[in-house]
């Protein structure tokens, strides 16, 4: 009895990585493909973080319902706590749109243009907000901001994520001022790509880690 | 007894290494900044008044006989050779070659009257340096050690003054930054603003549109028509574009048309100050960048044949050919060598030889008197190339009388061959690297970097300290005596020898030092990855050139780790184990308050900061703001709103520190240096805004006014020193209230006033059971007595800051200083946040803030480096108040 619940209930955890590894290589391999013109990258990278928030918000649901699923009608209500209201969703939405604008005042704080490339810097703070901040919104609720700086911890994957992505968005600013003249250094596409790369080790870290180092654990803890 | 023994301990081992240190640098500079002497001497008419020159009875010229009688100098900008020499066998079809064909025609068509010639830049190939090469005749270095740094102009002997002083009237046509190389020489100016790199047209249509009616006049001796066109579509285009062919095949025609129109004696010269690279860049030293073209032209000129086939020309070479062409002296340290086959004219054709060779005698006379001077002063040629010089010119300047035509052409190869020498000899010593004595520099500074690496981290037992302590004290004496021989003996490997000699104590002393143990924390390692980055980044010219924006990138990093990772470490030990999921009231904290909107703060402060940076030279895409240029240089329009937004930074920027101080309480009583920190800000602010006044007055030259701008700056910095004394003699600023007299004075007479100061007298003898209590000094400013006279030293440092960088900056020293303070008080919340976990450890964090802060500021501006260095101390007395 117990094993099948285990197993069944780590599946979002697999497909979790697994879809936000394709995705990013995806959105990677697109931009490839456009050679780095930014008319073409620009809207694809507005769609790939949409895509990750919509892909959050389906495995949640996904989860809850293997959730009820398992654990069957004796634990629903609390299940039923658990689960959002429409109030919370709302808030989630306006909290989402101010760690879009937080991000872009960040980014111009860090040296971005005010007027010059809006768009660009927008983009940015789309991409980045969605992966480091909405999706840790919409897995812990309206707190997660409060929850993620209080509990800093490495082995948690939101935190992880979280951390990653800012670090690669950070690391991605670096590049910019070479002078190889090449179309991907252009802003915002390296600090973007650095925010997927970011998204991509630790996605590929938990998956190998759930999978090979300690299977064991993620199935207790599942639990 | 024992702290101080300790404390002076410490000071002794930071003042030892501390100079170990600037030996090394000043090794190294020598090897590296390769200076040249500024020798601030004119050459005169009087100079060289030979005989030949009084047989011509004309009192009127100069040195030699005026071979043209005007000038025409077309400078194109970025004119690379192969745009303007014509390819026959041109097989594959370039924007940029075979446009400019008038050069072609004109030397084909008349090949005794015209000339082109590659023309070879020095390196840096930027404009600035180029047009101080053009003028002055000199070669470039790293530092012209100068007596003045804050202004453009060159104070060297250059062409434009000699041709003012020899009465010719100068008109300047193209980019503005001649009117800053040589303000008030021109006898007329059409001058169009330069700084736009988009722009390619305003420069040139408004040279082509004054030059046709310009020439037209008769009362100018010498048009310098300075085009910006093709250097701008260059760095927007690239070389290879239709613009390009466009603004090549302008020039072009141009050429064409002034060629047309000049008069006989009238010599045109068509010059580039440096090329370009493949992308239109230039600064460096390739081949492509420094190739420029020279085309000379007159009607009248009789160049000998079989002359200029296939040389190459230097561009110091323009100065004395010109001069000599125009019959003004050679500007004094002038390298080049007379183009002397444009000397020969149709008139002097007969006696050409004579006058080609006197040309020659004079410009090696005037070399060797500026090569002399050069040496006299204390500077070093090579023995073995100053020997061959003495001997050539010994041989030149003897039996100049008895000269006949067979020897003529020898004498004239013995000045070429002079010549030549003495510009190698000077490129040697100026423009060369000295790798040996960089070396030994940068290894003394290495070695001392480990010394006192392992000082901080090694633990010495205090038994030992003080033989630690006397070893490194003889170590500097003998190392600054090392250094001070090898000065004199002009021995070099200095370095090295020393360089042994630390790593020689370290190595003696090895014991001493055996527990060393360096903890990495994780957000120390934060401090590492980005001092690495840094280190890294200065090995790239990309990260140089954009130094300021990596900089304030870093800066802010660096504090938002600093401000996020002291929550992250505070709410961890608050609550360890559960993931309580309530929302902790971060900012209901007074230190996290004052963390996070200080942090908001810095980072629009730093931000903000940028629109002050001036533009470097190599940031093409940079269009530089109107801050940067005086008031008096400003439309009327905006001169009151600038003049008022600077006085209220000013007023700002002396009012702040001293609210700051009165919150400390350390305004109170009448000490002083109390005394002197209230009134002398006030005053310095009333002065320099009177002295900003005055300056954007307009006036006459000789206005009486004129004399009077200087005395504010003088009294503020008169003020600024007696106070910095004054505080330096007595700096504590605090006040002791004298012990309370609880005697009732005086009963009141008004009645309402009676009561309660019964009442009052009652409660004092109530709480006083004793005489004891009495006795409690009540102190007010005592927690803040340390950074209280650092405090009011900054703002008097201010005060000259604001004076000296100019009413356009003073918002932006204002806003440095709400950076500074407040990323101190990052600093500071977050050391109060962690206190109790580190106890009184100097974090690393904090220093690399603290550094990047310095290099932000430095980048800035060059005169913040002042404040930062008094704000990083007072940064370390403050973070260790709040620590206590």
């Amino acid at each position: 009895m117990i094993t099948p619940r285990g197993a069944w209930s780590s599946v979002p955890y697999f497909t979790k990585y697994i879809s936000s590894l394709v995705l990013g290589i995806g959105i990677l391999v697109y931009l490839n493909h456009s050679e780095y013109r930014l008319e073409a990258c620009l809207p694809a990278l507005r769609i790939y973080s949409l895509l990750a928030i919509v892909l959050q918000v389906g495995l949640l649901f996904l989860k809850k319902a293997a959730n009820e699923e398992s654990i069957g009608i004796s634990s629903s209500r609390k299940a039923k706590n658990k689960s959002y209201k429409v109030s919370d969703v709302f808030l989630i939405f306006l909290l989402s749109l101010c760690c879009v604008c937080g991000v872009h005042i960040v980014a111009v704080l860090y040296g971005a243009y005010i007027v010059e490339n809006f768009e660009a810097t927008l983009t940015f703070s789309i991409v980045v907000a969605s992966l480091a901040l909405v999706r840790p919104l919409i897995c812990l609720g309206p707190r997660a901001l409060q929850i993620l700086l209080e509990r800093l911890n490495w082995e948690e994957d939101l935190d992880l994520q979280t951390i990653a992505i800012f670090v690669g968005a950070w690391l991605g600013a670096l590049p910019i001022p070479l002078d190889w003249d090449r179309p991907w250094q252009a802003w915002p596409l390296t600090c973007c790509i650095g925010a997927i790369f970011g998204e991509l080790a630790t996605s590929g870290y938990f998956l190998i880690k759930s999978f090979i180092i300690d299977p064991i654990k993620w199935k207790n803890k599942s639990k | 007894m024992g702290v101080f023994e300790k404390q002076g301990n410490v000071i002794v081992i930071v003042i030892c290494i501390g100079e170990l240190f600037i030996v090394g640098l000043l090794i190294f500079s020598n090897g590296f900044l390769l200076t040249r002497q500024v020798i601030e001497k004119n050459s005169t008419c009087e100079d060289y008044l030979d005989s030949q020159t009084e047989q011509t009875k004309n009192g009127t010229e100069c040195w030699v006989p005026p071979t043209y009688k005007r000038a025409v100098i077309i400078l194109i900008d970025a004119l690379r050779y192969d745009f303007a020499a014509y390819n026959d066998s041109l097989t594959e079809d370039k924007f940029y070659l075979n446009k400019m064909p008038v050069f072609n025609r004109l030397v084909q068509s008349k090949p005794r009257q015209a000339v082109l010639l590659p023309f070879i830049a020095d390196a840096p190939t930027t404009t600035m340096q180029r047009l101080k090469g053009l003028t002055t005749g000199s070669l470039p270095t790293f530092i012209d050690a100068g007596n003045n740094f804050a202004s453009e102009e060159i104070s060297e002997d250059n062409l434009i003054d000699q041709l003012v002083k020899c009465g010719k009237k100068v008109t300047i046509m193209g980019d503005d930054t001649w009117d800053g190389l040589f303000p008030r020489r021109f006898h007329r100016s059409f001058l169009y603003p330069s700084f736009n790199v988009m722009d390619l047209h305003t420069v040139d249509n408004g040279i082509i549109s004054h030059l046709d009616e310009e020439m037209r006049r008769d009362d100018w001796d010498v048009i310098v028509a300075h085009f910006l066109g093709v250097d701008h579509c260059g760095h927007r285009y690239g070389p290879n574009h239709p613009e390009m062919e466009a603004k090549l095949k302008q020039m072009s025609d141009l050429v064409g048309n002034v060629a047309k129109k000049i008069d006989d004696d009238t010599i045109l010269f068509v010059l580039g100050d440096h090329g370009m690279t493949r992308t239109g860049d230039h600064g460096g030293d390739s081949l492509e960048e420094i190739t420029s073209a020279l085309f000379v032209y007159s009607p009248m000129m009789n160049i000998p044949r079989q002359k200029f086939s296939s040389v190459s020309v230097a561009q110091v070479d323009f100065i004395p050919t010109v001069s000599l062409a125009l019959g003004v002296p050679i500007p004094y340290s002038n390298l080049g060598t007379v183009l002397d086959n444009i000397l020969v004219t149709v008139n002097n054709r007969q006696n050409g030889g004579m006058h080609q060779l006197r040309a020659l005698v004079i410009n090696v006379q005037q070399v060797h008197r500026y090569l002399k001077h050069y040496k006299e002063l204390g500077n070093d040629f090579s023995e073995d190339a100053w020997q061959k010089l003495e001997v050539l010119s010994g041989q030149i300047l003897n039996g100049f009388d008895e000269i006949d035509e067979l020897l003529l052409s020898k004498k004239k190869q013995i000045c070429v061959e002079y010549l030549s020498l003495a510009k190698i000899m000077c490129e040697d010593i100026w423009a060369k690297f000295s790798v040996l004595e960089m070396g030994g520099g940068m290894l003394i500074m290495a070695t001392v970097l480990l010394l006192g690496g392992i000082l901080i981290a090694g633990h010495v037992a205090c038994n030992e300290k003080a033989n630690i302590v006397q070893g490194i004290l003889y170590m500097t004496i003998a190392i600054n005596m090392f250094y001070v021989l090898s000065v004199y003996t002009k021995i070099s490997g200095f370095g090295y020898v020393s360089s042994l000699v630390v790593v020689m104590f370290i190595y003696v002393n090895r014991n001493t030092f055996n527990k060393i143990s360096i903890k990495v924390f994780s957000s120390e390692s934060v401090s590492f990855v980005i001092i690495l980055l840094m280190c890294i980044g200065s090995f790239s010219n990309s990260y140089v050139v954009v130094e300021n924006y990596v900089v304030s990138y870093l800066l802010l990093s660096v504090v938002m780790v600093l401000a996020f990772s002291s929550f992250v470490k505070q709410n961890k030990s608050k609550s360890n184990a559960a993931l309580s999921g309530k929302l902790i009231k971060w900012t209901s904290n007074y230190c996290g308050f004052i963390c996070v909107s200080s942090l908001l703060v810095v980072s629009a402060c730093v931000r903000a900061g940028s629109w002050f940076w001036k533009c470097r030279e190599e940031q093409s895409w940079c269009t530089p703001s109107e801050i940067h240029t005086t008031m008096a240089g400003l439309p009327h329009t905006s001169r009151n709103w600038r003049y008022f937004t600077s006085l209220f930074s000013l007023i700002l920027i002396s009012w702040l520190p001293r609210q700051w101080l009165v919150m400390c309480g350390n305004m109170n009583g009448s000490k002083i240096g109390i005394f002197i920190t209230k009134t002398i800000p006030v005053l310095c602010s009333i002065l320099i805004a009177g002295h900003w006044a005055l300056q954007a007055v307009p006036l006459s030259p000789n206005s009486p006014i004129k004399i009077y701008v200087v005395i504010p700056p003088l009294v503020t910095y008169a003020l600024v020193l007696l106070s910095i004394i004054f505080i330096f003699i007595a700096p504590l600023m605090v006040y002791e209230v004298p012990p309370s007299r609880t005697e009732i004075s005086s009963v009141s007479d008004n009645p309402y006033m009676c009561i309660p100061q019964l009442y009052h007298s009652l409660k004092a003898k109530y709480g006083t059971d004793g005489s004891k209590k009495q006795n409690i000094p009540i102190v007010y400013g005592l927690a803040t007595a340390l950074s209280a006279p650092m405090i009011s030293v900054v703002t008097f440092v201010l005060m000259i800051v604001v004076l000296l960088a100019g009413d356009g900056l003073s918002p932006g020293i204002l806003i440095l200083m709400i950076a500074t303070a407040t990323c101190i008080l990052v600093q500071a919340a977050s050391a109060w946040m962690n206190a109790e976990k580190l106890g009184r450890t100097i974090k690393y964090v904090y220093l690399t803030c603290n550094f990047l802060l310095c290099t932000y500021c430095q980048n800035s501006w060059f005169h913040c480096v002042i404040i930062n260095d008094s704000l990083i101390v007072s940064t370390l007395i403050l973070s260790s108040e709040f620590g206590v």
